[in-house]
């Protein structure tokens, strides 16, 4: 067994998988949804080629499919580099990043071109002409469930704004999370107060732009007129929003961050980060 | 709308009228209000038939009220033609009206601002009335508005008209004209059909970029609807007729109205004859129009369908990508895409676009299944009563034939037992004949105080089907600019057709122009390599058909039938909306040039 599933303790090592990978594994520890997927890790991927995992990534997708009920698997793949200290390297060529990537083949393929910006001649000439080290990186990949969002979202579990630690701030937008996260779109804002979950407050902004899956990829578009000044989360959503980030914040023992999203009618949990800049 | 020509008189001033058509007003106050022409048809309209469109046109107002138009309807017979007003619901018209001429010209900018208030207020409640109606469309049509239309052609075809006393026929007309007023109001059903296409048009071109209206449209078409229903069927017995000697022989060698009587007389065409009165029972209940009720139905003299017949033999097999099945694959291969792109929207988004289509698809079937059920079934049921009281008329002596019936009212014929008949028919009939040689004012009254730019949501989209709107372009010589009706290049000789009596002109490979085209002539458009008309827009009859019959069509031209005549090679040009000549006075054959 050459995969490593997220959520198996053993991906928690960054040094294994890269950090996302390590960080979305214990996640999916702490909350049930989070898009499903598994690593290639430094170890596998420093001995093999892709081509040569062909039958193995081709029987996790398809567990993947059985497991999720889903009638394609459309995909994220990304790759990260990591240093020996486990630390994330951070040049050129290292994180390649495949949205929207459909069935199998097409993620072999997406997994092969990774494989090949870290460790094709062409990749090591261009390191050495930037003057980067061309000591043979270590390369893990991550294949994961591209969640088609209908609505996405960044929830602060503390007030970033005031510092108020007795509120949550919900930004959501039409589409996947980029918009906003690209600062692209005015999100709709809620807040939310934690000792009643009641909406104490919420903006209702004019989304103009929002970020949709394409074949082969992620495109950013403009939100039919209909839609631009519709509420993007209704009460509900939003109070199960704050619930969750409050869960996170306790057992991770601070303050978070999270971007989530709708799709189907489910929550999923995409990412979690510790707010260290809180006043 | 084409409007005429001559020098227009300034905002709130009377209209002067031709001498030859002197205006008296019974109350004055009528004249200080816009009157505009009825122009389907531009020609005289008889009393009765001016009481059952009127009975019509009443029955529409409420529809058009819910939908936020705050207006109540005037109608006036003038000279023998119709003309009618839109006047505020509350108010007396003339106060109001010059009530806002003068804010207009003491305080344009205080004028623009209240306009643009109402316009807004009445967008938003056209929208509050159709959108709910758009959510259930298609339950709408079939559970709701059929059911209904349905009803009322039961209780005509249940009447037995024979067999009613004259006292019971006239009590039959008074329920009658109330169900022409109810007939009025679910003929309504065509505003959310225009509402739901043009929202879904909207958002396919908000979804899509760069598509055009025309685009949107195609994941409309490939339904089948009654009125190509029964083209279909037409064409069939052309087959039939084809492949029957004897048939083909008397089709292709008398004029229409000889056909029937030989074919009484072949033996031969037995079967044949048979299958064209089958035909004729199910789809020839029509008449010229839904308001001719002057003129025979089809039933009653089926010299038309007979034309198109004839016109069917020279036809070749339809081409295969106008199979319905390859219609549908062609819709259904447009439908596909757009829903692979939107398979990564929001769910909103996603939802909303299929609700759209949904309507839109149920809402280009009514707007020619209404016609089926309506416009030629229920007219051809008025006329039939109409003609049985007009015999019995006869019959006793009051009047001298049956169709004389038309030039008395409603009221009268419940009424006036003693009412000096066949003079009346007289007079009436001899000024109608007087009027129709003159030409009648587009409009007569008061111009109105002030022009509204903008109507709001109702009147943007029922502009686009028959109604159309004011064309912009400058008026050229050879060469008309229009809206994209039904998309396709194609060089034919233009064909002006002003009525289906001349519509045996048109050959084979023709352009067919004309001021606007009703569901009778759909069979022309088998024939015909292109369509272009003076009125209409993108949801009009003529655009609709066109596109189901994958041929160019431009509408909405007004000067088409002033611009080009019978012979000379036209081209049309069914993207850009174009048609222009090529060649004048040279008779070609049609050829594909795009």
């Amino acid at each position: 067994m050459n995969l490593l599933w997220l959520g198996d303790p053993k991906s928690f090592d960054v040094a294994l998988v890269g950090g996302k990978a390590a960080n979305l594994s214990r996640l999916a520890r702490m909350y049930h949804r989070v898009p499903d997927g598994f690593s290639l890790p430094v170890t596998v991927m420093d001995e093999a080629h892709p081509l040569d995992l062909r039958d193995e990534i081709t029987a996790a997708i398809s567990d993947l499919m059985n497991c999720h009920r889903l009638p394609d698997f459309i995909a994220a793949v990304r790759s990260s580099a990591v240093d020996e200290d486990g630390a994330t390297a951070s040049f050129a060529g290292q994180h390649e990043t495949y949205l929207n990537i459909v069935g199998a083949d097409a993620i072999i393929q997406a997994v092969t071109r990774c494989w090949e910006s870290a460790y094709s001649e062409h990749a090591l000439d261009y390191r050495r002409q930037q003057g980067l080290s061309v000591k043979r990186p270590q390369l893990a990949v991550l294949v994961q469930q591209l969640v088609a969002a209908d609505v996405a979202a960044v929830v602060f579990s503390a007030n970033p704004i005031t510092g108020s630690r007795d509120e949550i701030m919900i930004n959501a937008s039409w589409g996947l999370g980029e918009s906003i996260v690209g600062g692209t779109v005015t999100p709709d804002t809620f807040i939310v107060r934690k000792s009643d979950l009641a909406i104490t407050n919420q903006t209702i902004a004019d989304k103009q732009h929002m970020t949709v899956s394409t074949p082969g990829g992620t495109h950013e578009v403009e939100v039919p007129r209909f839609l631009r000044t519709q509420a993007s989360l209704n009460d509900e959503q939003v109070v199960e929003m704050a619930k969750l980030a409050m869960t996170l914040e306790v057992t991770l023992e601070h303050p978070v961050d999270i971007e989530c999203a709708y799709a189907g009618g489910e929550l999923y949990l995409l990412q979690c980060r510790s707010i260290t800049t809180l006043k | 709308m084409s409007t005429s020509s001559t020098q227009a008189p300034t905002a709130g001033q009377p209209i002067p009228t031709p001498p030859d058509f002197p205006v008296v007003w019974d109350d004055p106050r009528d004249a200080k209000i816009t009157w505009m022409l009825n122009d389907r048809p531009k020609t005289p309209i008889s009393l009765l038939a001016y009481a059952v469109v009127g009975a019509f046109m009443m029955g529409t107002v409420p529809d058009f009220q819910r939908a936020g138009l705050p207006i109540s309807l005037r109608l006036t017979r003038v000279n023998t033609y119709s003309y009618f007003a839109m006047a505020p619901k509350s108010a007396p018209p003339d106060v109001v009206m010059k009530g806002i001429g003068l804010l207009n010209r003491a305080a344009p900018g205080v004028f623009n601002l209240m306009m643009g208030k109402m316009v807004g207020g009445m967008s938003k409640k056209t929208e509050a009335f159709l959108n709910p109606i758009v959510e259930r469309f298609e339950a709408y049509w079939l559970d709701e508005i059929l059911p209904e239309v349905k009803q009322h052609l039961a209780y005509f075809e249940s009447s037995d008209l024979r067999g009613m006393s004259l006292d019971q026929l006239r009590a039959h007309l008074a329920e009658t004209l109330k169900r022409v007023e109810r007939i009025g109001g679910l003929h309504g059903v065509i505003i959310p059909s225009a509402f739901a296409l043009d929202q879904f048009e909207a958002l396919y071109c908000e979804l899509f970029e760069g598509a055009s209206t025309l685009d949107a449209l195609r994941l409309t078409q490939g339904f089948d609807n009654k009125i190509l229903e029964g083209d279909r069927a037409l064409w069939r017995l052309s087959r039939a007729a084809l492949a029957t000697p004897d048939v083909y022989a008397i089709l292709s060698g008398h004029a229409a109205v000889d056909v029937i009587p030989a074919l009484e007389k072949s033996e031969a065409s037995q079967p044949f004859l048979a299958d064209l009165r089958a035909w004729l029972s199910q789809y020839g209940q029509r008449l010229n129009s839904a308001f001719a009720l002057g003129e025979p139905s089809w039933i009653e003299d089926p010299t038309h369908a007979i034309e198109y017949l004839q016109a069917d033999l020279a036809l070749p097999e339809p081409k295969p990508e106008m199979e319905p099945a390859a219609l549908v694959a062609r819709r259904e291969k447009a439908v596909a895409e757009a829903r692979l792109k939107l398979a990564g929207y929001p769910q909103p988004v996603v939802a909303r676009f299929e609700k759209l289509l949904k309507a839109a698809q149920t809402a280009v079937v009514v707007l020619e299944d209404h016609n089926f059920w309506i416009d030629q079934r229920f007219f051809y049921h008025v006329r039939r009563l109409l003609m049985e009281f007009g015999g019995r008329l006869a019959q006793a002596g009051t009047i001298e034939s049956a169709s004389d019936v038309f030039y008395l009212t409603p009221d009268e014929l419940q009424n006036g037992r003693d009412v000096p008949m066949k003079e009346l028919v007289k007079e009436r009939k001899a000024e109608m004949e007087r009027f129709s040689h003159i030409t009648p004012p587009p409009k007569i009254g008061t111009m109105p105080a002030f022009e509204m730019t903008d109507g709001g949501t109702l009147m943007r989209v029922m502009s686009k089907g028959e109604m159309g709107t004011p064309n912009t372009s400058p008026r050229e010589a050879n060469r008309v600019k229009g809206i994209a009706g039904s998309a396709g290049v194609v060089r034919g000789t233009a064909r002006v057709i002003h009525s289906l009596a001349e519509a045996g002109k048109l050959q084979p490979g023709d352009v067919l122009v004309a001021k606007f085209t009703l569901p009778p002539w759909t069979p022309l458009f088998a024939t015909a390599s292109a369509v272009v008309t003076d009125t209409g827009g993108v949801l009009s009859h003529s655009a609709v058909v066109a596109r189901e019959y994958r041929i160019p069509a431009v509408v909405g031209t007004d000067y088409a039938t002033s611009t080009f005549h019978d012979g000379q090679l036209i081209e049309v040009d069914g993207d850009a909306g174009i048609v222009r000549v090529v060649v004048e006075e040279q008779v070609h054959e049609p050829a594909l040039v795009g």
